[in-house]
C-alpha cells in the first residue's frame, strides 16, 4: 500500500474524529470511539414444516438471483454453490420432461414425473430420517440448520471446524448432554458435550453421504412402485376417461381444409375438371379410411354428379398432351390429325368446346392410324389416352344445388368421422387393451387376488410362471388345486370370497362403461342419421349407401364393446365356473352329465364308471383350455368316445358346459353375482345355438323359465303390458296361447318391433330373436296343427314372418361359432398362468428391493447405535471436579 | 459452499487465510519450512492424474475418520465424500429395474434386459453430460484466457495437537482447486517468491493480464490486484454458468438417450456389435487391414449411426420418426438448441465482461507507488 494513501486515510480518521468529538450530533457520536461491531443476527432454525416449507418455496427464487448475480461477477461462495442445487432442479424436470415426451402412454407419461418427484423425495427423505432417527436415541438433529446474519440458510454442523456454538442455548446443550449420558460432575461440560455432538454430527453426515447413493435409488422405486399403482393408475384410468368424455360434449369439429378446397373448388364456379373432382373426392374419402366408409363416402359424393353434362376443353397444349400419352405409337399421320383437328376446333380462339362423344370418336380415329407396337392393345391404349385427356380436359358441369350437397354431405361425414374418433378414445380409456385403461387396470388388479384365492403354494406359481414349463404340466397343476378347492365347502367358500373381490367389482365397472359407450354409439348414430335424412329432405337425393354403412359400421362398434365386456367378465368368472363344473364331475350321479354320456357313448364294453370318467375327462380339458366345444366333434377318439350324432351331442354338451351354478356353489355367491354368471353361461348357450350352419341344436324350449332368467329384455312383462295376457305358467299351453294372440291380432310384426326397441344391446336382442325364429320355425307347425289351423295355409305365414323378423334383424351381426369363441375370455389355464407370471415377478422384484431397503435400515440401525462411541479419535478424557468444590449442574 | 480454513486448534494458526496481497509468503509464515507451505502445483494433464490418484487414496481414510467422527474430519474431506453417493446412485438405480428380472420367463427376461439397458444408458449419458457441462466452459477459458479453472494447489493441514494420527510435521495434505472460492481466493500462491529478481514477483499475473487483453506495452505495476479482481470475477461467472448449463446438458443426453435409435448403440447380441468387431482383431484368418475396417465399421454402425439417429429423432425431423407429438419436438428442440446456445453466450459473457482490453491504467513513475484506478 503507498504510504501516501495510508497517510491521508488516518489524517482523515483523524480529523472527523476531531470533528466529531466537538459535535453533538448523535448521527456521528459513533465516531467518537471508533465504530462498534454489529450485533449477530443470526438464529437457529426450528425443524418444523413450516419452515422447511417456507424456505422450500423461497429456495428456488433466491437461487434464481444468486445466478443472474454470478453472470456480472458478483456473489459469494455461499451464493454461487446455491446454483448448483437450481441447476440440478432444472436439469432432473427437464429430463422427465423429455422422457415424458416421448413416453407411449399417458400412463407411462406421467410415471415419469413420478419418478421425479420420488427420486427427489427419496433425495431429500434419506437424510431426514437419519437425523430423526439420531435425534431420538441421541438427543439432536444433526441436520440443524441456521440462519447466519446475512440471511443465509447453512447447516448447522456442516464444518465441524466453524460450528456456530453461541447460537446454542447453554441449557439445551445440557439438555443434549443428559441424553448422551455425559458426566456431569467435569470441567467444562460444555465443551464436552460440544465435542462429542460435534463427533456425531460428523458421523451422521459421513454416514447418510455413503448410504444416499444406496438409498435413493432403493427408496425411490419403493415409493414410486406403492404411488403408481395405489395412487397414480387411478388418476390417470379417471383422467383418461373424462377427457374423453369431454370430447362428446365439445361441437363435432371439421376438417378446415377440406371445407376450403370445397369452396375454392366447387363454389361460384360452373365446371369443374374430373381431375379436380376426383382428387377432391379422394382426398374427402381416404380421409374416412379409418372408419372403413371411404368407399361409401366417396361414391355417394360421386353420385352427386350424377347427370351432369361435360365437356371437353380444346386447348393448343392438348396437341402435346396427346402426342405424349401416344408416345411410340404416335406417327406423323397422328400428329397432322391432330395439329388440323385442333386448328380446325380452336378457328381463333384459345379454347373451344367439344362433347366427350365426338372427341371420343375423333381420339379413336388417332388411335386406328397410330403405329401398331407389339404388346399394345389399340383398345386399351385409346382408354389410357382418353384418361390421359379427361383428367384435365374434361370439364363436368356444376349442377345447381351441388355446392351446398357436396359440403353438406361432407360434414355429415366429417361429424361422423370426428365422433368416432370421440368414441375410439372413449374405448382406449376404458374397454381397449391399452395401459392404464380401465381394463387393463381391472386385470392388473385381478391377478393376486385370483392366485391367492386359489391358495397355490409358492412352488406351484414359480412353475407356473415359467414359460418353459409344459402345457400338461401347467394343467395338471390347476386341476389338482381345483379338485381339492371343490372337494372341500371350506375351501369352495374361501376361494369363491377371493375371486368374487376383484370379479364384483370390475364386471360392475365394466358394464357401466360398457353402458355409456352403448349410448355416446347410440348418440353418435341418431346425429349422423338425423343429418342425413335433412340433407335428404334438403337435396332430393337418397344416400342409401352411406346410410347402410354408418349402421354397419356402428354395430361393429356394438359388437366390440359387448364382446369386450363379456369377455373380461367371462374370463374373471371362469373359475368360478370351472369349479361348476368339476363339482358336477365329482359328484358321479349328475344328470346333466349322465345325460351326455349316453349321447356320447363309449365303446359297449366299457364300465359305465369308465364311460363316465371319460366324459369328464373331456368336460375338463374343454372347460379349462377354452377349446372351441365343436372342434370335440374331432377330437372324441383321443378319450375313447364315438362321434355322437351332431345335434344331440352338442346340445346335451352345451347343457353341462353352461349348466346353473350348482347350490353347493351358489350359496357362497350373493344372489346377483350367481345371476350374473348364470345368465352370461346361458347367453354363451344360445351364442353357440344361434348359428345357421347343420350343427346347430334344437333348443329345448320347454320351458321359458330361461328367459325368464335374462335380464334386461323383460319379454314376459313386455308381453304382459302389451298383449295383456297373465303367463303363470311356462307350459306348451301359455305358448300356444302366446302365438294364438299374436296370430289372431295380427300382431307378429308389432311384436317384433318392440323386441327390437326393448333390447339394450346386440347380443340379447339377437339370441331371442333367434330363439324365437327357431321356436317359430319348428314349433309353429306343431301349434298351428294343435289349434286346428292347417299347415299348408300356414307356411306362407311362417316364411313371411320369417321375412319380417330376418329383415328386421338385418345390419345385425349374426355370430358363428368362431365368434362365439373368440367371446370367451382367456382361457382358464391360461388365465392362471398368466396370474402366476405377473405376481412371481413382481413378488420377486418386491423381495429383492424390500431386502435391500431392510438391509439399508438395518445397518444404518447398527451404525446410528454405534455413533458418538469412544474411539481413538474422541477419547472422552474427562476432567473431574474436585470434591469439595460447589458441583451444582446449571 | 464456504471453504473456510479456520480452525480453533490449539495454538495453530499458521492456516488461517490471511490475505498475502503484496506480502511474502515467508514474512507471513516465516517458521515454516518449504514443504510445510501451501503449493501452486502445474496445470498439466500427467499432474491432474497423480493428484486424482493420490486424492482417490486418501477417500477411504476420509470415510474411515468420518465415521468416527474425527473433529479433523473437515469440510473438504465431507465434499470429496459426496462423490460416492453420486457415482452409486445411477447404477444402483439401474440394478433396481433389473431386480426384478426372472429367469424363467423368455419374454419378461428380454423385456427386463432391454429395460435396463435403457436406464443404464441413461445413467450413462448423464456422467457425460454432467462432465460436458463443466467442460465446455472450462476449455475456452483456460484457451482464451489461459486459466484453468481446475487447477490444484497443495494446501497442508495443520491436525489438532492430540490427534492419534501420525503424519510427518502433523500435517495432512489436501488438493484443492486453486480457484475454487471467491471469497477467499488463494491468489497469493501465484507470486513467485522463490524467484531473486524483485520485478518478477507478479510474473505471473502479468502472463496473466495479457491474456485479459492488456496491451503488451502498457506496463503493469500491480498486476495481481486488477488481475485477481477479474479472476474472482470469472470464478464466479465461470461457475455459476456451469451449474445452470448442466441443465439443458443432461437434457439432451436424457432425450438422446431415450429415443429408439439410441437402443441400438452396442449392436445387437448375436454376433454383429462393437464387442465381437474388437475381439475380431485378435482374428488371425483375415488380414489386419480388413479387421481395422471391419471394426471401423462396427463402430460406424453401432456407435456413430445410432448417435447421430438419436439426434434426429430428438430434433423431431420429419419422416424420421412418425408420429412425434409437438410437446416431443419443442422439448426436443429447446434442450438441444439451449445446449448449443447457453454454452456461447456464457463464454461470450465472460470474456466481455472481464476483459481489461479497453481498461484505463494509471501509470506511475518509477518509484513504484502507482495504484490502480478503475
Amino acid at each position: 500500500m503507498s504510504n501516501m494513501i495510508i497517510q491521508n486515510y488516518t489524517a482523515d480518521i483523524i480529523s472527523q474524529r476531531k470533528a466529531a468529538a466537538s459535535s453533538n450530533d448523535p448521527s456521528i457520536a459513533a465516531l467518537k470511539v471508533g465504530a462498534k461491531p454489529l450485533q449477530p443476527k443470526g438464529r437457529l432454525i426450528p425443524s418444523n414444516m413450516w419452515e422447511s416449507t417456507k424456505y422450500a418455496v423461497k429456495k428456488p427464487f433466491q437461487e434464481a438471483k444468486f445466478f443472474v448475480d454470478a453472470a456480472q461477477g458478483k456473489g459469494n461462495d455461499y451464493s454461487i454453490g446455491r446454483i448448483n442445487d437450481l441447476g440440478l432442479k432444472l436439469g432432473s424436470l427437464g429430463i422427465a420432461a423429455i422422457l415424458a415426451a416421448s413416453a407411449a402412454s399417458p400412463f407411462k407419461k406421467g410415471m415419469e414425473f413420478v419418478g421425479f418427484a420420488t427420486w427427489f423425495g427419496s433425495m431429500a427423505l434419506w437424510p431426514k430420517l437419519v437425523g430423526s432417527a439420531v435425534k431420538l436415541t441421541k438427543g439432536f438433529d444433526p441436520n440443524q440448520k441456521y440462519e447466519d446474519s446475512y440471511g443465509r440458510v447453512k447447516p448447522f454442523f456442516q464444518d465441524p471446524q466453524y460450528i456456530c456454538w453461541e447460537l446454542y442455548d447453554n441449557d439445551k446443550l445440557n439438555e443434549v448432554g443428559d441424553k448422551l449420558g455425559i458426566p456431569t460432575n467435569i470441567e467444562n461440560r460444555e465443551g464436552a458435550i460440544r465435542s462429542k455432538m460435534q463427533q456425531i454430527a460428523t458421523q451422521s453426515n459421513t454416514w447418510t453421504m455413503l448410504t444416499a447413493g444406496f438409498a435413493t435409488p432403493i427408496l425411490s422405486s419403493l415409493l414410486a412402485d406403492q404411488l403408481g399403482s395405489r395412487v397414480f393408475d387411478p388418476a390417470v384410468e379417471k383422467f383418461m376417461i373424462a377427457k374423453a368424455r369431454r370430447g362428446f360434449e365439445k361441437e363435432p369439429s371439421l376438417n378446415k381444409d377440406f371445407l376450403s378446397d370445397i369452396d375454392v373448388t366447387l363454389k361460384n364456379t360452373p365446371y369443374i375438371t374430373e381431375g379436380a373432382k376426383d382428387n377432391l373426392i379422394k382426398k374427402i374419402s381416404s380421409s374416412m379410411l379409418g372408419t372403413k366408409l371411404d368407399d361409401e363416402v366417396g361414391k355417394e359424393l360421386d353420385h352427386l354428379f350424377d347427370g351432369a353434362s361435360d365437356r371437353i376443353k380444346i386447348t393448343k397444349d392438348l396437341y402435346g398432351k396427346v402426342d405424349n400419352l401416344l408416345g411410340v405409337t404416335a406417327n406423323s399421320e397422328t400428329k397432322k390429325m391432330l395439329r388440323e383437328f385442333i386448328k380446325g376446333q380452336l378457328a381463333d380462339g384459345t379454347e373451344a368446346f367439344l362433347t366427350k362423344k365426338e372427341f371420343s370418336r375423333f381420339l379413336k380415329k388417332v388411335v386406328i392410324k397410330s403405329t401398331p407396337v407389339k404388346d399394345i392393345d389399340k383398345s386399351v391404349l385409346l382408354k389410357t389416352v382418353a384418361n390421359g385427356v379427361f383428367t384435365d380436359s374434361r370439364e363436368i358441369e356444376i349442377p345447381e344445388h351441388l355446392y351446398d350437397d357436396f359440403r353438406n354431405l361432407y360434414k355429415v361425414s366429417g361429424t361422423y368421422y370426428d365422433r368416432k374418433k370421440h368414441l375410439l378414445k372413449f374405448l382406449s380409456a376404458t374397454l381397449n387393451d391399452v395401459d392404464g385403461s380401465a381394463t387393463a387396470n381391472n386385470w392388473k388388479k385381478a391377478s393376486s387376488p385370483l392366485v391367492k384365492a386359489l391358495g397355490f403354494s409358492n412352488d406351484e406359481l414359480q412353475i407356473l410362471a415359467n414359460q418353459k414349463t409344459p402345457a400338461k404340466a401347467a394343467d395338471d397343476i390347476v386341476t389338482r388345486r381345483l379338485k381339492k378347492i371343490v372337494s372341500s365347502p371350506e375351501q369352495s367358500a374361501e376361494a369363491i370370497k377371493g375371486i368374487v373381490k376383484f370379479y364384483s367389482a370390475s364386471t360392475a365397472k365394466d358394464m357401466k362403461l360398457a353402458q355409456e359407450a352403448m349410448r355416446y354409439i347410440d348418440g353418435t348414430e341418431e346425429l349422423t342419421l338425423k343429418q342425413l335424412r335433412q340433407l335428404e329432405q334438403l337435396s332430393g337425393k337418397r344416400f342409401g349407401t352411406l346410410e347402410s354403412g354408418f349402421i354397419r359400421s356402428l354395430n361393429s362398434d356394438r359388437t366390440l364393446v359387448a364382446n369386450k365386456v363379456f369377455n373380461t367378465h367371462l374370463s374373471f368368472s371362469r373359475p368360478i365356473t370351472a369349479m361348476n363344473i368339476l363339482s358336477k364331475i365329482s359328484d358321479g350321479t349328475d344328470p346333466d352329465i349322465m345325460n351326455l354320456v349316453k349321447e356320447v357313448y363309449s365303446p359297449v364294453d366299457l364300465a359305465d364308471k369308465q364311460k363316465v370318467s371319460n366324459v369328464s375327462r373331456m368336460l375338463k380339458d374343454i372347460v379349462f383350455n377354452n377349446e372351441d366345444a365343436s372342434s370335440f366333434f374331432n377330437k372324441f377318439e383321443q378319450y375313447d368316445l364315438l362321434k355322437p350324432k351332431d345335434k344331440e351331442g352338442l346340445s346335451r354338451l352345451m347343457d353341462v358346459l353352461f349348466a346353473p351354478l350348482k347350490p353347493e356353489i351358489r350359496q357362497h355367491l350373493s344372489a346377483e353375482v350367481a345371476d350374473q354368471i348364470d345368465d352370461s353361461n346361458l347367453i354363451m348357450k344360445v351364442l353357440y345355438s344361434s348359428l345357421e350352419n347343420p350343427i346347430k341344436p334344437e333348443l329345448n324350449m320347454t320351458s321359458f323359465d330361461e328367459l325368464k332368467k335374462v335380464k334386461n329384455v323383460k319379454l314376459l312383462e313386455m308381453a304382459k303390458d302389451y298383449i295383456g295376457l297373465e303367463f303363470r305358467n311356462d307350459s306348451d299351453d301359455t305358448i300356444k296361447k302366446f302365438w294364438q294372440y299374436l296370430s289372431d291380432n295380427g300382431k307378429f310384426k308389432d311384436f317384433f318391433v318392440l323386441l327390437k326397441q326393448e333390447a339394450s344391446d346386440v347380443g340379447e336382442l339377437e339370441k331371442h330373436s333367434d330363439k324365437f325364429v327357431d321356436f317359430f320355425k319348428k314349433n309353429a307347425a306343431r301349434l298351428w296343427w294343435q289349434t286346428g289351423q292347417k299347415v299348408e295355409g300356414n307356411t306362407e305365414m311362417v316364411k313371411e314372418l320369417t321375412q319380417v323378423v330376418n329383415s328386421s334383424m338385418s345390419g345385425f351381426k349374426r355370430f358363428t361359432i368362431n365368434d362365439a369363441t373368440m367371446s370367451a375370455g382367456l382361457g382358464l389355464v391360461d388365465f392362471v398362468k398368466k396370474a402366476a407370471s405377473d405376481t412371481v415377478s413382481y413378488k420377486i422384484w418386491l423381495k429383492r428391493a424390500g431386502m435391500a431397503a431392510a438391509v439399508l435400515t438395518g445397518v444404518t440401525a447398527i451404525g446410528i447405535a454405534l455413533m458418538g462411541r469412544k474411539n481413538k479419535f474422541n477419547t472422552d478424557v474427562y476432567e473431574y471436579k474436585r470434591e469439595g468444590v460447589n458441583n451444582n449442574a446449571k | 459452499m464456504q471453504v473456510s480454513s479456520i480452525n480453533n486448534n490449539l495454538g495453530a494458526v499458521r492456516n488461517q487465510s490471511k490475505s498475502t496481497f503484496g506480502e511474502s509468503l515467508t514474512e507471513v509464515y516465516p517458521e515454516l519450512k518449504e514443504h510445510q507451505k501451501d503449493e501452486l502445483l502445474p496445470d498439466t494433464f500427467s499432474e491432474k492424474m497423480r493428484i486424482n490418484k493420490e486424492q482417490l487414496k486418501q477417500l477411504p481414510g476420509y470415510v474411515s475418520r468420518g465415521l468416527q467422527g474425527d473433529p479433523d474430519a473437515n469440510f473438504f474431506e465431507f465434499l470429496k465424500i459426496t462423490k460416492i453417493p453420486y457415482f452409486i446412485g445411477g447404477p444402483v438405480l439401474a440394478l433396481m429395474f433389473l431386480a426384478g428380472k426372472n429367469g424363467n420367463n423368455i419374454t419378461a427376461r428380454n423385456a427386463t434386459n432391454a429395460v435396463t439397458k435403457r436406464i443404464a444408458l441413461g445413467v450413462a449419458m448423464y456422467y457425460i453430460a454432467a462432465t460436458a457441462a463443466k467442460a465446455v466452459i472450462d476449455i475456452p477459458l483456460k484457451s482464451f484466457r489461459n486459466i484453468d479453472m481446475n487447477q490444484k494447489y497443495k494446501h497442508m493441514v495443520d491436525l489438532r495437537a492430540d490427534t492419534p494420527l501420525k503424519l510427518p510435521d502433523n500435517q495432512k495434505v489436501e488438493y484443492h482447486n486453486w480457484l475454487e472460492s471467491k471469497d477467499f481466493t488463494n491468489l497469493g500462491l501465484a507470486y513467485n517468491y522463490h524467484k531473486p529478481e524483485a520485478e518478477k514477483i507478479n510474473s505471473q499475473f502479468d502472463e496473466i493480464a495479457k491474456s485479459f487483453g492488456v496491451d503488451n506495452k502498457t506496463k503493469l505495476n500491480d498486476s495481481d490486484t486488477v488481475v485477481g479482481e477479474k479472476i474472482k470475477e470469472t470464478i464466479a461467472m465461470a461457475n455459476g454458468w456451469k451449474y445452470i448449463i448442466t441443465a439443458p446438458f443432461v437434457m439432451t443426453g436424457l432425450g438422446l438417450s431415450s429415443q429408439k435409435s439410441f437402443q441400438k448403440i452396442g449392436g445387437d447380441m448375436n454376433g454383429h456389435g462393437i464387442w465381437s468387431a474388437i475381439k475380431g482383431l485378435g482374428n488371425k484368418n483375415k488380414k489386419p487391414k480388413i479387421r481395422f475396417l471391419e471394426l471401423k465399421a462396427s463402430l460406424s454402425e453401432n456407435l456413430k449411426k445410432p448417435i447421430v439417429d438419436s439426434f434426429k429423432e430428438l430434433w423431431g425431423a420429419k419422416g424420421i420418426k412418425e408420429g412425434v407429438s409437438r410437446t416431443s419436438k419443442i422439448l426436443g428442440r429447446t434442450a438441444i438448441l439451449s445446449s448449443l446456445i447457453l454454452p456461447a453466450v456464457a463464454i461470450s459473457t465472460i470474456l466481455a465482461k472481464t476483459s481489461l482490453k479497453n481498461h484505463k491504467f494509471q501509470e506511475h513513475s518509477s518509484d513504484n507507488n502507482g495504484g490502480v484506478q478503475k
